[in-house]
């Protein structure tokens, strides 16, 4: 735990201050080769119909799926010569974009903001049937957490230690997490609810 | 009935034929928010009609409707608004009040509607700012935000004559559209963060300036959800530098700021008196802090579920939330900040009320919590704005429930968002009545605490 002796708002500047230049030293001391796996503009290909469908079971509207997607790969692609020599550079790009669908209001924003980048492009390519949408609509029901998990696990189909490195939790959550939200989407949806306990 | 694996299955192969069929458009990398925030103005008022805010009754108010005036803050002993001004059918009857039960909600509290702010037009959009952020200090204002042909952005009115206050759109970008906040010792000053700015803007004379910069940050906000400061000045925020994140608690009264490591995505939020502060965890939790910003040791179990700070009677804190699992499952539990004790259910199965539904919105101010759950209204919690009083939770669990049906038809926009005022008196809250425009709502809550 670092404290700042509150001595007005310089001393918190000088703090922070003392930090960065602590960092910028290591960094000067640790340069590395890096090897991207591919460029940018084919992974972005490869990926971002994925990377709009987890947005879409996130938010539930085409637009700020569209959206989201597109800023998680624009910081991508801004940190490419980092990211691009990671073994899983999607791993990154989806944390990033599960972090940015977590305010609603920002959410909100995102949407308002896709209306305006899509423009009148308005027939929207994801338009689920009904039962689809009960069982999405009931994913982002969930507690925040546990809807990415599901999202993560169902859509991505990735095993739960993935997960819990995407989303910087143990295994042992994130399985807890996968646990409950199933519990509560079985119950949600009407399914059989000793099914999974 | 279908399995669950089988029911997700099969949504996930119907949303990859959906998938599928998109073209991914060329990479266009995105720029600032300011241009898109223009240009958004511009394309939401393609279709819509001008925005009136036209009272209900055909009467020219001004801005917006208000049926009848919610006074400025008094702690104690407010009338109830008069209702003969009230819209007709949003009155009850007085004699439903009485609570006899503490296992079951009680929906026949007075439920008296003194405000609503209507949106003239389909497809618009009236809403309060969430979290506790709507209310001025002396709670005269509220802070929302609208969509419309006149506009898209934040608006301060009257929350007496429901006049705007100052031009709207404010003429600001903030680090996201709920990070504007009330300063909490000036109801004529509104804060917000830019760049590495603390920012003050003043209503009357629409003037933006500095309040304290955090040079060594690139930016600071609060995070992924909007933490207002307290009313004592408490201001917490993070700072972003490079890749590192921290905490960063600034008092507005003294000028004087902390910093601690932090592994959450928010800023810790302080609790009432400002003598705690609660700091998310990467793994759901979240460890409650005191005034200097060290680790008191207890930690609350919060699954990543949205919480708000409360002070009962004897000043004792505590975080408000929803438990969906654990020993305290309820739609309000109460987690006491100084880890003396068990949790409290207010609303929860063990009390006869039903599994907490989920999408649920809390507010907190005066001792009062305040949910809202979408969808129709069930008679119980869903489509309901729920109010509890912490000091009277044993004796009437619910003080105060009111439909409002939000049928979620417009995404995000119809989301419950609420506020309750610093007082506890009074609560914002929108609601797209199952139609195709969200109007703001406000409730007295006054009469229900006597």
């Amino acid at each position: 735990m670092k404290r700042v002796t509150p001595v007005g708002p310089i001393a918190a500047q000088s703090s922070v201050r003392r930090t960065v230049a602590a960092r910028a030293s290591t960094s000067r001391v640790r340069a590395r080769v890096v090897t991207l796996t591919e460029p940018f503009e084919t992974y972005y290909r490869r990926d971002y119909r994925k990377l709009v469908g987890l947005a879409y079971v996130l938010t539930g509207s085409h637009w700020a799926a569209e959206d989201l997607a597109q800023e998680a790969l624009t910081e991508a692609n801004r940190k490419w010569s980092t990211i691009g020599a990671y073994d899983d550079p999607g791993g990154w790009v989806r944390r990033v974009m599960i972090n940015k669908s977590t305010s609603r209001l920002r959410r909100l924003r995102t949407e308002a903001k896709g209306l305006v980048r899509i423009g009148n492009r308005r027939s929207e390519a994801i338009a689920p049937n009904e039962r689809s949408l009960e069982v999405w609509a009931a994913v982002r029901q969930l507690p925040a957490r546990q809807a990415q998990v599901i999202a993560l696990f169902y859509w991505e189909d990735l095993p739960v230690a993935q997960i819990a490195d995407i989303l910087g939790l143990s295994p042992e959550t994130a399985k807890t997490h996968l646990k409950r939200a199933r519990t509560s989407l079985a119950r949600q949806l009407d399914s059989h609810r000793g099914e999974f306990s | 009935m279908m399995p669950l694996d089988d029911r997700l299955s099969q949504a996930v192969a119907d949303l990859r034929d959906d998938v599928e069929t998109m073209e991914a458009p060329p990479f266009a990398p995105k720029r600032s928010t300011a241009p898109a925030m223009l240009a958004l103005i511009l394309v939401l008022g393609v279709g819509f009609a001008l925005a009136s805010f036209a009272t209900r009754s055909g009467d020219d108010l001004g801005d917006v409707s208000v049926a009848t005036q919610p006074e400025p803050a008094d702690p104690v002993n407010e009338d109830p608004p008069s209702s003969d001004v009230m819209p007709e059918g949003e009155s009850r009857d007085e004699s439903e009040t009485d609570s006899e039960s503490d296992s079951q909600l009680d929906t026949g509290r007075s439920t008296v509607r003194t405000g609503q702010f209507t949106a003239a037009e389909a497809g618009e959009f009236l809403l309060p700012l969430p979290a506790g952020t709507a209310w001025s200090p002396d709670e005269s204002r509220l802070l929302m935000y609208r969509t419309g042909s006149a506009g898209s952005g934040h608006f301060v009115a009257d929350s007496s004559t429901g006049q705007t206050i100052g031009v709207m759109p404010l003429p600001f970008t903030p680090a996201d559209i709920e990070q504007v906040y009330w300063h909490p010792l000036d109801a004529h000053v509104l804060l917000y963060t830019s760049g590495a700015d603390i920012m003050a803007y003043d209503i009357a004379t629409e003037q933006s300036q500095v309040v304290v910069s955090f040079d060594p940050c690139d930016r600071v906000d609060s995070g992924a959800r909007p933490v207002p400061p307290t009313s004592g000045g408490t201001f917490s925020l993070l700072c972003h530098a490079g890749d590192e994140t921290t905490l960063l608690v600034h008092d507005l009264d003294s000028g004087l700021s902390l910093s601690a490591p932090t592994t959450g995505d928010t800023a810790a939020i302080a609790s009432p008196s400002g003598q705690s502060l609660v700091r998310w965890n990467n793994d759901g939790s979240a460890s409650v802090l005191d005034a200097s910003l060290a680790e008191t040791g207890v930690t609350l179990d919060l699954d990543d579920n949205l919480f708000v700070l409360i002070a009962d009677d004897e000043g004792r804190e505590w975080a408000a939330t929803t438990q969906f699992s654990g020993p305290a499952v309820g739609t309000v539990v109460l987690l006491p900040l100084d880890g003396v004790g068990d949790p409290v259910v207010i609303i929860g199965p063990d009390r006869g009320d039903p599994y907490p539904p989920g999408g649920t919105a809390m507010s907190a101010g005066g001792g009062v919590v305040a949910v809202s759950i979408p969808g129709a209204d069930d008679g119980e919690l869903e489509g309901r704005i729920t109010v509890v009083d912490v000091n009277s939770t044993l004796v009437s669990p619910v003080d105060l429930s009111i439909p409002h049906n939000s049928a979620d038809m417009h995404g995000y926009w119809s989301r419950p968002f609420l506020s309750v005022s610093p007082s506890g008196q009074f609560v914002a809250f929108s609601s797209d009545s199952g139609g195709d425009r969200v109007d703001t709502f406000i409730v007295a809550v006054a009469d229900a605490k006597d």
